[in-house]
């Protein structure tokens, strides 16, 4: 049984053939988008599967950084698996990226090769070995023997497969032998600074970072490196210009620094002079970059991308950037309801120090804010606060978690059932005749129990701290409350009697308890649990005469709405629903079995069908798709 | 679904309630939780994942061709800004760009068509400092993100322009010149 008012008409089970096809429809537009380029050969050996080595969320969130295995025979894979977990620490305790570790996911691609190790040709004064690998590893790429590489396309298409979300991979090779490759898919044997060199290009490739060093082939075997050309880096850690206001990283020059901090005396050559800050990092513009002695300036004197010492300001910068959208805080679903005026755990990842908590709870006024709440307690995958004492109200609140020191990015707002805490005297509806309260839905929004109340006879409410309690029942016809419980009522019993003249539809349970004090009484509402009165809605005919339809069932309301398709040309149409908050189709309510409304204007002759529905709209609250509301449009 | 509900509020207030109180309440049965901004900031775009591309491009000879285009949806790094000034500029980047002519969106990232390698060597100041070795390949294939293409969308690359002929060791970069203009595609709309 679903509902829905929705103005749009959702094609019912009735015009199947309709959704069917629609469907069919967008499952090919799907797959002719995202069927893989095809797949060059692969070499000898297989993938063996992926592994997420570092967790911090969904692969859609994070940035997804893949290790993937070259050259490792089967029996190897463990120390694959110990290379990649040795990079995977290198990087996280290189900053800037500890600091944003939880922006990364770390994966472990295990490939197993027929043969250890690459291609070492003998041209290049390799060893000569041949080797019979997954990807084809090859030194000795344009006659430089520590020229890396890897069959690209089987590279791409493996990790497209594994995981389509990747941002950067790194293929480590099973040689000792120096050498790699850069890229979004960079390569790099295991031989001496291997981790070094990998990081540098991750700076290139990832992050878009220039080589800050001031020659190119070396100092001295340079012959043209004396000036740069008078043209601007797109890169954000270089630059030829000198006028300090038009720096790009001026935001973070040093107070007390010269602009330019160091000139190259003689631009025919290399400017090895140490550091004129020694032991301090000083961010001002020190001439000598981008493959160039003069008229090219870094930002510090030594930075990763100039001479793998660690990254110098400018550049931790330009990765915080490039991680920041990766930072979101991500919320779990609360696992249990939120129980006013206690302490709760919230789960996901992502979390910070500055992480604080805005809470919103369903009500009759609207969605009441509160918070911010700084947590009590808070890691990067657990943060506990203390949920005010608030109103219940509906017995729904949504949280979302928004980290202050970090962008306040924000995460996704979860919604949780709130209940009151029995010890501080606050009701909570529970059950109703022995239904439970429905998990949280967001749209729905409001505490529900799927169950019908029969009027005129018994109700029992499940709960905690009933104390002196009375029971409010609201209808569509206003509350037919306050009852009185039965005799025999306990802090967690309460059983009431609904009067055979309660309407049908809607009815929505509320404790409220009463407390004597000096200055009055004092009154304290429980949750308000929506449930059915009387009947769910049914529709066991359908008459017309001229342009009125009579519809007759069980459960109708004076609230009760109804969605209307009729069939138009080859589409279908609901006239019905809401528009503006109001009904589109009026209905004129002669009794809880029956109801009337003339043909809308903009009907079609033909076929029809309509679902009843009451608010507020829950699970087990409509007519559905019952195939008696099916008629034809005169 | 949930517009519908909102406006249901309103229906519920109407006439048909018989006392304020009912009305009050009832109104709050058919309420969707729809949460204002944080309290006194603003969040920046934070939307999350979104509908996005890999496009695989290949080079060749001094030309590119786009390869394959796959979705996928995940959060995507923030788009670049060129430096301040008029240009010219050095360097490799990409655009997304719109009919209208606006970029949708940007990334400088490393030159995908040089193949590079550095290896640490002892320095003059007992600095480990990067010795190049570089190559321009005869073709090469890479891949970029970039948000999902609406109808009209332009992707362009810029970059160094490499000379049909050109391959092998790069004893020194690509010639002094300001990146330009080195592809343009018609995207269409991501499906």
């Amino acid at each position: 049984m679903t509902s829905t008012v929705a103005g749009d008409a959702r094609p019912s089970a009735w015009f199947g053939a309709h959704r069917t096809a629609r469907e069919a429809l967008l499952a090919f537009a799907v797959l002719c988008l995202c069927s893989a380029p095809t797949a060059a050969l692969a070499g000898g050996g297989h993938v063996i599967g992926v592994t997420k080595i570092v967790d911090h969320g969904p692969a859609s969130a994070r940035y997804n950084l893949v290790v993937i295995a070259e050259g490792f025979r089967e029996g190897e894979q463990a120390d694959f698996a110990a290379r990649a977990s040795e990079y995977a620490e290198y990087l996280r305790t290189t900053a800037p990226f500890g600091a944003w570790w939880h922006t990364i996911n770390v994966w472990r691609l295990d490939v197993a090769s027929n043969e250890s190790g690459a291609d070492d040709p003998a041209d290049c004064g390799g060893t000569g070995l041949v080797a019979d690998t997954y990807f084809d590893a090859r030194f000795c790429n344009y006659g430089i023997r520590r020229l890396l590489i890897v069959d690209a396309s089987i590279a791409r298409a493996v990790l497209s497969a594994q995981v389509p979300e990747w941002d950067q991979a790194l293929v480590i090779v099973n040689s000792t032998v120096y050498g790699g490759s850069g890229g979004s898919i960079a390569v790099t044997s295991v031989g001496t600074s291997w981790k070094d060199v990998a990081v540098h290009e991750f700076g290139h490739s990832g992050f878009g970072l220039a080589d800050e060093y001031q020659y190119w082939a070396g100092c001295g075997s340079d012959t043209d490196r004396d000036h740069h050309p008078a043209y601007e880096p797109s890169e954000p850690n270089v630059t030829t210009q000198t006028d300090p206001a038009l720096v790009k990283w001026r935001a973070l020059f040093h107070p007390d620094v010269p602009l330019p901090t160091m000139t190259n005396p003689d631009c025919a050559q290399c400017d090895w002079r140490s550091n004129p800050y020694p032991g301090e990092v000083r961010v001002g513009l020190y001439e000598g970059a981008h493959y160039y002695h003069c008229d090219a300036y870094r930002p510090a004197h030594s930075c990763m991308m100039r001479s793998f010492g660690p990254f110098c300001p400018v550049c931790r910068n330009r990765i915080e950037q490039t991680l920041t959208p990766f930072a979101r805080p991500l919320l779990d679903p609360p696992a249990a309801p939120l129980r006013a005026g206690t302490p709760a755990t919230l789960t996901g990842s992502g979390f910070s120090s500055g992480s604080v908590v805005n809470l919103w709870v369903s009500a009759a006024a609207g969605a009441v804010s509160y918070g911010p709440y700084a947590p009590s307690a808070v890691t990067s995958s657990t943060l506990t606060w203390n949920v005010p004492a608030v109103d219940l109200a509906q017995g729904y609140a949504s949280v979302r978690v928004v980290n202050t020191d970090a962008g306040y990015l924000v995460s996704e707002v979860r919604g949780a059932l709130l209940v009151g805490d029995a010890a501080a005297g606050v009701p909570t509806i529970l059950a109703i005749n022995g239904t439970p309260l429905a998990p949280p839905e967001a749209s729905v929004g409001l505490a529900h129990a799927d169950t019908v109340v029969a009027r005129g006879g018994g109700v029992v409410l499940v709960g905690t701290g009933f104390v002196d309690a009375l029971v409010n029942v609201f209808t569509p016809e206003g509350n037919i409350g306050p009852l009185a419980p039965a005799p025999g009522h306990t802090d967690t019993h309460i059983g009431v009697t609904i009067p055979a003249s309660a309407p049908a539809g809607p009815g929505t349970f509320q404790v409220v308890n009463r407390r004597a004090t000096p200055g009055g009484t004092v009154y304290t509402n429980s949750n308000a649990v929506a449930t059915v009165l009387g009947a769910v809605p049914t529709i066991t005919g359908i008459t017309v005469s001229g342009t009125t339809i009579t519809v007759r069932g069980t459960g109708f309301s004076r609230a009760s709405v109804i969605n209307l398709f009729n069939r138009q040309g080859s589409g279908v149409v609901n006239l019905g629903g809401l528009s503006g908050g109001a009904p589109r189709v009026p209905l004129t309510f002669v009794s809880d079995t029956q109801v009337t409304f003339t043909r809308p204007a903009g009907a079609a002759a033909g076929p029809a069908f309509i679902e009843l529905l009451n608010p507020p709209f829950i699970p087990f609250a409509s007519s559905g798709s019952d195939p008696d509301g099916a008629f034809t449009m005169p | 679904m949930m517009a519908a509900r909102v406006a249901a509020r309103t229906f519920w207030a109407g006439p048909q309630a018989d006392s304020v109180v009912a009305a009050t309440l009832l109104a709050a049965l058919v309420l969707a939780v729809v949460p204002p901004p944080a309290s006194g900031q603003t969040p920046p775009d934070a939307a999350g994942p979104v509908a996005a591309e890999r496009v695989t491009l290949a080079f060749e000879r001094g030309s590119y061709a786009i390869v394959s285009r796959a979705a996928v949806t995940k959060v995507l790094p923030p788009s670049d800004a060129l430096p301040e000034g008029a240009g010219p500029f050095t360097g490799f980047w990409f655009e997304l760009r719109a009919a209208s002519g606006s970029t949708r969106y940007r990334r400088v990232i490393g030159d995908p068509v040089l193949l590079v390698w550095e290896a640490p060597a002892a320095g003059p100041g007992g600095t480990r400092d990067p010795v190049r070795a570089a190559a321009v390949p005869g073709g090469r294939t890479f891949t970029i993100l970039i948000p999902a293409a609406r109808d009209g969308d332009e992707l362009l690359l810029f970059g160094p322009l490499y000379a049909p002929d050109a391959r092998g060791v790069m004893a020194a970069p690509p010639a002094p010149a300001a990146s330009l203009e080195v592809a343009r595609f018609a995207l269409p709309r991501t499906p």
